[in-house]
This record gives structure tokens, sequence and C-alpha cells, in this order.
């Protein structure tokens, strides 16, 4: 198979489609992805099989159904992914309708965390950032402001882990990160963070959807611990940190998986299982991100509040 | 006696003493604070609801009666949810 390796989420994937992730070494591989033929995705609704979806008024923006040779994720207008029942090699069906720039990015993101989370991964909505070793990952529905966070810690010193899409594991009371792709993915509102402090020399580019993707420095750590979990959630009051305890904590986590709209209880019982060993491990705060204010500075407020001085 | 069983739709974690409860047929979760999650655990344990009053009677400095109305309507509606099966039936 031509290509490249990449290491994604700590899959080693080999890849038809360049991603926008760090090169993985040589042939071995846990997953490949194929370019298949164009085809036209349809809006198709719910139908049998399904196992998960995402849609707002009468509209699917993404969608995973099991079927006789695997799984489908599709999302009508842009993509279908075929993932065969191992979970070991992923067909890409791009629409011709679509844009092409988006399909590596929902590939490296939401398609692999579809396959890890049928895998049975818990694989997180969140941003991550790494301090001396320790990382912190921002969680939150789209819009909360994690990329614009992530972002801005890296700003104020910090390194890159993961945008979006964040898969940890739990083992012996403590839990450990997976680094995702090189970019984070602004709106085209929060490009001036881009003329700031570590990512002013970080490579920024363009992205097919109009946001601003900018790589800051990466962690070196390839499997960084996690430090704290951050529930983010945009407000016009002051920033304020709050700790979540017990139960509220693993809803926190439980509420903010990659995969949204899983219908009934599939997998559910392992997620539950997984967040409740994160949450038994790692402090889990919320905090309020204002809309006004310097957002390096409260980035780097935020990260000395949780104990991580730079 | 009134004979109760956590439903087998359900699987719980307690963190920090309180459980987060899950049905895994509709994927919806619940929160118990710490007294519930403690009835939850004697349900299972016992199945018995006037064991359960009598523990938590001891376990907690409260007054009997209103813990054995509080009890009633947490399993109440434990029930109403699918979350508990019970069978109320002649000592």
């Amino acid at each position: 198979m031509s290509g490249a390796t990449y290491l994604l989420h700590g899959l080693r994937v080999r890849s038809e489609l360049p991603l926008d992730a760090p090169s993985g070494d040589g042939d071995n591989r846990d997953i490949t992805v194929a370019l298949g033929r164009p085809r036209q995705v349809p809006d198709l609704g719910p139908g049998p099989g399904e196992l998960a979806a995402v849609r707002a008024e009468g509209r699917t923006f993404s969608s995973l159904r099991a079927c006789a040779d695997g799984f489908v994720l599709a999302y009508p207008g842009l993509l279908e992914a075929h993932i065969d029942p191992a979970l070991s090699s992923i067909e890409v069906r791009a629409d011709p309708r679509g844009d092409n720039g988006l399909v590596p990015v929902v590939v490296a993101g939401g398609a692999m965390a579809c396959v890890l989370t049928l895998a049975g991964r818990l694989v997180l909505h969140a941003s991550a950032v790494e301090v001396a070793g320790r990382a912190v990952a921002v969680l939150g529905v789209s819009g909360a402001g994690k990329s614009v966070l992530a972002a801005a810690a890296c700003a104020a010193g910090a390194r890159h882990l993961s945008d979006d899409v964040l898969r940890v594991e739990a083992e012996s009371g403590r839990v450990w990160c997976f680094p995702g792709g090189r970019s984070i993915r602004l709106r085209p509102d929060a490009a001036g963070l881009t003329r700031h402090g570590g990512l002013a020399t970080a490579a920024s580019s363009h992205s097919a959807d109009g946001r601003i993707c900018v790589a800051p420095p990466p962690s070196s750590e390839p499997r960084p611990e996690l430090h704290a979990a951050v529930v983010a959630r945009r407000t016009s009051a002051p920033s304020r940190l709050r700790r979540l305890e017990g139960g509220p904590a693993t809803v926190a986590l439980l509420s903010n998986p990659r995969l949204a709209g899983l219908s009934g209880g599939y997998l559910a019982g392992s997620h539950l299982a997984a967040c409740a060993a994160v949450s038994r491990a790692v402090p889990v705060f919320e905090v309020s991100l204002p809309l006004e204010g310097d957002p390096v500075e409260g980035a780097s407020a935020l990260l000395s509040d949780l104990g991580l001085a730079m | 006696m009134t004979a109760l069983r956590v439903s087998d739709q359900v699987v719980y974690e307690v963190i920090d003493g309180e459980a987060v409860v899950l049905d895994l047929e509709s994927g919806r979760y619940f929160q118990l604070n710490g007294v519930a999650t403690r009835a939850l655990e004697l349900i299972r344990e016992t199945g018995d609801l006037q064991a359960v009053e009598e523990q938590l009677v001891q376990e907690y400095e409260v007054d009997r009666a209103l813990l054995a109305a509080d009890l009633r309507q947490l399993v109440d509606d434990l029930i109403v949810r699918g979350l508990l099966n019970g069978d109320d039936r002649p000592a």
C-alpha cells in the first residue's frame, strides 16, 4: 500500500491520504486508510443498524451504523468511511460535492475517534496541552472554547498535545493521554492568537472551512500523564474555576465523548467504567471562559491555578 | 416484605461515595447522592426494603419515619425509571 505512516492517538496509521499528524515508523501499522472511489453520500436519515448519529433541524451531520461487512461512518455531503469488523482498515469515499480539504481532518479526527470508541477506548471531545510532562485536557461541546484555550495555553508556553479529539487510558490509578494531530483549528475570530508568544513562530494555514490551522510546538512526551481535566463553558461572567467532585465529575466526562449521539446503551457501560476510573484518578474542574479579555493571560492564570507554572 | 432487585439493564459506578447509575437500554444516566447510593448498595446486597431501612437508621442519625418516607420515594422513583424491580408481597 502506498502512502505514509503516522502516529495518531496511539495508533500507527498507514494512510494513502496525507494526514496532518506526526510520522510513525516503518511498515508497522495498527490501521490502514485507503482511498476508495468517490461517491455521493446522501443524508439517509435514521435507518437500521444505526449506532450513533448527530442530527439537528432534520439534517444529519454524522452517523455511524453497523452493516454486514463492518461499520459505515457517514458525513452526508462530505465522505463515507467503511470500517472493517476487525477495526484494522478504513476505506474513505469522498463525496465529490464536498470540500476535499476537510476529508483528512475528519479522517484524523472523527474517524479515528470512531474506530477507537468501537474498540472500547475512551475518546473525549477535548483538546489538550502539556506542561513539564503533565497534560491538561479541555473538554466541552463545539464552540465551548476548547481550541482557543489550548492555543492560548500554547501561546503562553505550553506544548500542543491534541485538538478536539483526546484518547485517554486509565491504568492503575493513573491516566495517560495520547497525542493527536499537529494542528489546532481556530475559528477566524480567534486568529489574533497566532500573533502571540509561542504561536508567533508556529506554522499556520487556512483550512477549507475557513478556519486557521496553527501548529504549536508539540509535546515531546509520547504519552504524558493527565494532571487535570477541565470542562470549558463560554460565559459573559468572569473566569471561574470550580472543582467537580464525585458523581458530577464522572458525569462531566461522560457528557463529552468525541463520538457523540451513541444510541441507547451501546458502549455506554464501558464508557461509564472508563470515565469513573479517570475521575477517580485526576481532578475534574469546570471553568467559565469569559467572552472578553486576553485569552493568553486567562490560559496562563488557569494553568497556574491548576498548579502548573511555566 | 418488599423484595427488590437492581435491574439487569443497570450498571453503576460509585465515585467518592456517590453513584452514577446508567440505564444500558436508554443510555440515560442518573446521579445519586451519598445516602441514596448507600441505599442502592444495600438493596443490591439484601434485596429487602425493611433491612435496608434498618441498616440506614443505624448508619445515619436521622428520624426513622423521615428516612422511611425518603427511602420509599427513592425506591418508587427507581422502579418508575426501570432501574429497580420491585415485588410487594406479604411477609
